[in-house]
C-alpha cells in the first residue's frame, strides 16, 4: 500500500459517490437507470539527455474522468480532464438531457451484478516503495549514454531518455463494481546512431519495470544500442526468393500481435478475421501455446479485477495449436453472444510457451535463411491473410547467423498460412523481464517470399 | 472577427489568474531564456459511430484542457504542465520547468531581443465551432442515411461502418514578450467504411473519408458522402477480384493526391530540422546539394487556405509560411521550430508543432506537397511497358537516419504495355528516400491536395497534416507482394 494510492483514493472516493449519487438523483426525471464513473491520474517525470547534460525535463501530473450514463438499452458517455466537481455535475446534466436522443445499444450494460468478484487480490507488488530521485534518474541516463557513445563507430544519440511515474484509476458503478488498479513504472532507453563509410544506421535498446531496482543495469542498455545500431551497418539487399527464416523474440513479438489482431472481438464481430468460427480447430503449428497471465508479481500489466469487475484469470488463448477463446471486452462478448472472459481492460502478460530447441539447433538445417530482428511496418490483414512487412536482420547461412546485415526487403506470406508453419525454440524469458514485455521465444517460420533485389 | 470561437476570454472562465497576472508571471518565468512560451490548450470532441447497424459510440463531447510551460537556454528544455490553469499551477510550473536552466548554467540570453514574432496572422480557415449547425438529431439522422445509401449500393455489401467526429481546438499562447495570441481550428471527419462478401464467401472492405478543416455540416452532407460511400465499395469490389500483387523491383506511377504520403514519409521526416541539428538525417549537411532529379521541387506551406494541415500560427506562436524544402532537385532548407533553428542559426519557419498541452513542440510537417512538373498524366502511364499504378495508397513509416521507407499500396492496378490492366493487392513500396528522389523522372501537371485524410506520428505525438501531389513516376522501385511465383528480375 502507498502513501500515492491512499491520498488518489481519498480524493476521488467521495468525488465518484457524489457524481453517482447526482446521476442517479437528479436523473430520476430523464429516466436514468444506472451510471459508472470511471477516473484516473498520472504523475509523470522524464528527462532527456545530450552530451552529458540534460536537454530536456519533463513533468506533471494529469487526470481523467470517463462517465458512462444509462437509461434502459440507451447510454451516453463522456470524458473530462478535471476533478472539478461542478464542471463534472453540469456535464453530466448536459448529457442526462440528450439521453432520450441516443439510440439503443442493451450490449453497453453494466455487468451482472453476480459476476463482480469481491475476493482477495493477486499479490502483486506493483508499487516501488523506494523514493528514486532526480539525480539517480540522471545518473542512469548519464551512464547509459556514456556507455553507448563510448563504442567504436558510434556517432550519436538521437535521444537518451528516462522516466518515472506512478499511475491510479478508480471506477464506481451502481451495480455494485468498485474497482482500484494503479502502479508505479519506469523507462529508460537510447536511441543510437552509429555510422561507417557506407551510411548511418539507427537503432534502439530500452528497459521498462515497475520498480526500479529491476530495470536493466544502465551500461548494458547502452551497449546494446551500440551493437544493435553498430550490427545494421552496411547492410544490403537479399535476393529474391523463398526462404526459412528466423524471426528474433522482438519480431516475433510482431507476428503474435497478428495473432491477436485475428482473434479480436470486433473483428470476428465485424467479419473481418480469417479465424471467424474456428474455436476448436487446429489453426496455429502444434507444440504453440498462447497464454495471457495477469498474476505475475512485479508484472507491468497484471491486475486482479478487470475494468468491467470481473475477475481476471489466466487464459490459454491458442493450446497446442487449436484455438480456444476469442479476446472479447465486455461489450464484445454480447454481441458475439459468448460469456465474458475477464479482460475488459485489455490483455495483460502475454506468454507464448517456449519449444525443446535452443535457438541454435532451430536453425541448424538452414543453409541460406534469414534471422530477422524486426519488422517496419507494412501490412498483416487478418482478413484476407496477407502478410507484407518490411523487415532488417542477418543472412543465416550453413546453420549459422553470420555478420551480413540484410534491410530493406519485405517479408511476404499468407498469416494463414504462417500460423501453420511455426517452431519455437527454448529460449522464451520470464516475467517481469527488463527487457521484454511479453514472453516469448525466437521462431522459425517457413515457406515465406523475401522481396529483395535481383 | 464575428461568429468567432478564438477569444482570450474563455482560457480564464474557471481560473483565479487574469491574463495580465498570467503574462506577468510568463516574463518572470522567461527572464533569461533563449525561448519559451505558455501554451493552453481548450478542446472539445464529439463524436458517435455506427456498425453492424447498431450505434456502438455516442459521445456528445468530451473535454481535454491545460496548459504546459516551456523554458529553454540553448539545448536545454524544461517542460511542466497540468489539467488546472491557476495561480497556483502555473506558478509551481514556472518553478519545475526552470531548474533545466540552474543545471545546465550558461550565459543567460535576453530572450525579449530574440523573440520576433509578427503580428496578425492571414485567415486561412474560420474559427467556427465545428459541431455547431445541426442538433443531435439531425446528426443521428444523417448517419442512419449513409448507413441506409451504402447498403442500398449492392446487395453484396455485409457491414457498414459510419464514424463521425468533430473536434474544436483552442489554443492560447503567452510568449515573452507578453504577447497572447488565441486561436480556434475546427475540424470534422466522416470514416465510411464497407465490407462486402462474394459468392464463395470471401469478404474484403473499402473506405472513405470526408473531413479536415471543416465543420458537421461539411461533412454530413451528402453532396460530401454520397461519392465516397461510392469510392469505399468501389475499393471493397475490386479488393475481392484483385490479384496478390508481384514482388520484385519495377516502375511505379502514384496517383496523384494522398499517394504524397510517401513524400511525407521518405522525404518529409528527413527535412525536420531536430534530426539535421544532431546531424543525424540522410539529408544532414546537404543543403545547397543536388539531391533529386531536377523536375523535383517540394513545399511544406501551413499558410494554405482551408487545407487540412493549415495553421495560422505554430504551437510557438510562430506565424506559418511556405517553405521551398527542395527547388528543382537542389535542397534548399529544413522545416524548423525555434529551438533547432536557433542552434542552427537559421530563422523559425512556423513548423513547432506539438499534440497538445501535454507535450512539447519540435519541428513538424503541415501541407507538404510535390509541385507541379509539366508531363500529361496519361503519357506518364503510356511511359511504362511493366510496372504498377498505385491508386490507393495506405499508410507507411521511416527511418529517419538510413532513409529506408515502406508504405502499403491498399490497392494498385497493373499496367503493362502503357495501359492500367488488372487490380493487385497488398503491395509495400520499399526504398529509401534519396534514391527514390533519383529515381522520379516524370511528374505531372495535375497537382492535388488531399483534404480529407492525414495525421502524421512522431516521437508518440500526433498532430493533423496533409500532403499532395500530382502524377508521379518513380523508377526501379522495390516492391513486396505476396504473389507466390515471384516473376524473373
Amino acid at each position: 500500500m502507498s502513501d500515492s494510492k491512499q491520498k488518489f483514493l481519498t480524493q476521488v472516493k467521495p468525488l465518484a459517490q457524489n457524481l453517482l449519487d447526482y446521476a442517479m438523483k437528479s436523473g430520476a426525471k430523464y429516466n436514468i437507470t444506472d451510471a459508472r464513473v470511471s477516473i484516473s491520474l498520472s504523475d509523470q517525470f522524464g528527462l532527456e539527455l545530450e552530451k552529458g547534460k540534460i536537454a530536456a525535463s519533463s513533468s506533471g501530473t494529469t487526470c481523467g474522468v470517463f462517465v458512462g450514463l444509462y437509461s434502459g438499452d440507451r447510454f451516453l458517455s463522456f470524458s473530462l480532464n478535471t476533478m472539478d466537481e461542478k464542471q463534472l455535475k453540469a456535464a453530466i446534466l448536459e448529457n442526462m438531457k440528450a439521453i432520450k436522443l441516443a439510440p439503443e445499444n442493451p450490449n453497453k450494460a453494466l455487468l451482472d451484478p453476480a459476476l463482480i468478484y469481491k475476493g482477495p487480490e493477486y499479490d502483486l507488488d506493483d508499487f516501488d516503495a523506494s523514493t528514486v530521485d532526480e539525480s539517480q534518474l540522471v545518473q542512469y541516463a548519464l551512464d547509459l549514454e556514456k556507455e553507448a557513445l563510448s563504442v567504436p563507430g558510434v556517432k550519436a544519440t538521437r535521444s537518451v531518455s528516462v522516466s518515472k511515474g506512478a499511475s491510479h484509476s478508480y471506477i464506481k458503478a451502481t451495480n455494485g463494481l468498485e474497482v482500484y488498479s494503479g502502479g508505479t513504472g519506469y523507462q529508460a532507453g537510447g536511441q543510437v546512431v552509429a555510422q561507417d563509410a557506407k551510411g548511418m544506421e539507427i537503432d534502439y535498446e530500452g528497459s521498462v519495470a515497475t520498480h526500479f531496482s529491476d530495470m536493466a543495469c544502465p551500461k548494458v542498455t547502452g551497449r546494446m544500442a551500440a551493437k544493435n545500431a553498430l550490427a545494421r551497418l552496411s547492410s544490403s539487399l537479399p535476393k529474391t526468393g523463398e526462404m526459412p527464416i528466423i524471426l528474433s523474440p522482438d519480431a516475433a513479438s510482431t507476428l503474435i500481435n497478428s495473432v491477436f489482431a485475428a482473434i479480436d472481438g470486433t473483428s470476428i464481430y465485424q467479419e473481418q478475421s480469417f479465424l471467424k468460427d474456428k474455436i476448436g480447430q487446429q489453426v496455429m503449428s502444434k507444440g504453440v501455446t498462447i497464454i495471457d497471465d495477469p498474476t505475475i508479481k512485479r508484472g507491468l500489466r497484471s491486475g486482479t479485477v478487470d475494468s468491467s469487475g470481473m475477475k481476471q484469470e489466466p487464459i490459454t488463448f491458442i493450446e497446442d495449436g487449436v484455438l480456444k477463446s476469442y479476446n472479447v471486452d465486455l461489450e464484445e462478448s454480447r454481441q458475439l453472444g459468448i460469456a465474458p472472459i475477464g479482460r475488459n481492460s485489455d490483455l495483460t502478460n502475454i506468454h507464448v510457451l517456449p519449444g525443446d530447441k535452443t535457438p541454435d539447433q532451430l536453425m541448424a538445417d538452414i543453409k541460406e535463411g534469414i534471422y530477422v530482428e524486426g519488422f517496419n511496418g507494412g501490412t498483416a490483414d487478418v482478413n484476407n491473410g496477407t502478410h507484407s512487412r518490411q523487415a532488417h536482420g542477418h543472412m543465416i547461412r550453413d546453420g549459422k547467423v553470420t555478420k551480413e546485415a540484410v534491410s530493406g526487403f519485405v517479408v511476404a506470406g499468407d498469416l494463414k498460412k504462417m500460423f501453420m508453419n511455426v517452431t519455437l525454440a527454448n529460449d522464451a524469458p520470464q516475467l517481469p523481464h527488463p527487457r521484454h514485455r511479453r514472453s516469448i521465444p525466437t521462431m522459425r517460420v517457413n515457406g515465406l517470399t523475401i522481396s529483395g533485389g535481383a | 472577427m464575428a461568429a468567432n470561437n478564438a477569444s482570450v476570454k474563455k482560457f480564464f472562465e474557471n481560473s483565479d489568474l487574469t491574463p495580465a497576472q498570467a503574462r506577468k508571471i510568463v516574463a518572470q518565468g522567461l527572464d533569461g531564456a533563449d525561448y519559451g512560451e505558455l501554451f493552453q490548450q481548450i478542446s472539445k470532441t464529439e463524436s458517435i459511430s455506427k456498425s453492424k447497424r447498431m450505434y456502438q459510440n455516442v459521445n456528445l463531447g468530451s473535454g481535454a484542457s491545460g496548459f504546459g510551460f516551456r523554458v529553454g537556454l540553448g539545448e536545454a528544455v524544461g517542460y511542466s504542465l497540468s489539467d488546472v490553469f491557476n495561480k497556483q499551477a502555473l506558478e509551481g510550473a514556472v518553478k519545475r520547468a526552470r531548474q533545466v536552466l540552474g543545471t545546465n548554467g550558461g550565459n543567460p540570453a535576453n530572450l525579449a531581443q530574440k523573440a520576433s514574432y509578427s503580428s496578425a496572422p492571414t485567415k486561412l480557415y474560420n474559427n467556427d465551432d465545428p459541431m455547431a449547425g445541426m442538433t443531435i438529431e439531425e446528426k443521428i439522422k444523417a448517419i442512419d442515411e449513409i448507413e441506409a445509401f451504402a447498403y442500398a449500393l449492392s446487395p453484396n455489401v455485409t457491414n457498414v461502418s459510419v464514424n463521425y467526429s468533430a473536434t474544436s481546438k483552442n489554443v492560447h499562447i503567452i510568449n515573452a514578450k507578453g504577447k497572447s495570441m488565441v486561436d480556434s481550428t475546427p475540424s470534422a471527419s466522416l470514416y465510411i467504411s464497407i465490407s462486402v462478401k462474394d459468392a464463395d464467401g470471401k469478404t474484403e472492405s473499402g473506405a472513405a473519408l470526408v473531413g479536415g478543416r471543416a465543420v458537421c455540416t461539411d461533412v454530413l452532407n451528402r453532396s460530401a458522402w454520397e461519392d465516397k460511400a461510392k469510392s469505399a465499395l468501389k475499393i471493397a469490389e475490386t479488393l475481392l477480384i484483385a490479384d496478390d500483387a508481384p514482388s520484385g523491383t519495377m516502375d511505379i506511377v502514384m496517383a496523384p493526391g494522398w499517394g504524397a504520403v510517401l513524400l511525407h514519409e521518405a522525404v518529409g521526416h528527413g527535412l525536420e530540422g531536430d534530426f539535421n541539428r544532431r546531424g543525424i538525417s540522410v539529408y544532414s549537411g546537404k543543403v545547397g546539394q543536388v539531391v533529386a532529379s531536377p523536375e523535383v521541387t517540394i513545399i511544406d506551406q501551413g499558410d494554405m487556405p482551408d487545407e487540412r494541415g493549415s495553421i495560422h500560427f505554430d504551437d510557438e506562436g510562430a506565424p506559418s509560411q511556405k517553405n521551398v524544402l527542395i527547388e528543382n532537385g537542389v535542397l534548399k532548407g529544413y522545416m524548423q521550430d525555434r529551438q533547432n533553428a536557433m542552434l542552427m542559426g537559421v530563422a523559425p519557419t512556423g513548423n513547432g508543432r506539438r499534440q497538445s498541452y501535454r507535450d512539447m513542440p519540435m519541428p513538424r510537417m503541415t501541407n507538404t506537397y510535390f509541385a507541379n512538373g509539366t508531363h500529361d498524366p496519361a503519357d506518364i502511364i503510356k511511359s511504362v511497358k511493366d510496372g504498377l499504378y498505385i491508386s490507393d495508397m495506405g499508410g507507411g513509416q521511416v527511418d529517419i537516419t538510413s532513409g529506408k521507407f515502406n508504405m502499403n499500396a491498399t490497392l494498385a492496378w497493373r499496367i503493362r504495355d502503357g495501359k492500367i490492366c488488372e487490380p493487385v493487392k497488398g503491395a509495400t513500396l520499399v526504398g529509401d528516400g534519396l534514391t527514390v528522389l533519383k529515381d522520379i523522372n516524370m511528374i505531372g501537371n495535375d497537382l492535388k491536395i488531399e483534404r480529407s485524410a492525414g495525421s502524421c506520428g512522431k516521437n508518440g505525438q500526433s498532430v493533423i497534416v496533409s500532403c499532395g501531389q500530382p502524377t508521379i513516376k518513380v523508377s526501379n522501385m522495390t516492391v513486396g507482394g505476396s504473389q507466390s511465383n515471384t516473376p524473373k528480375p
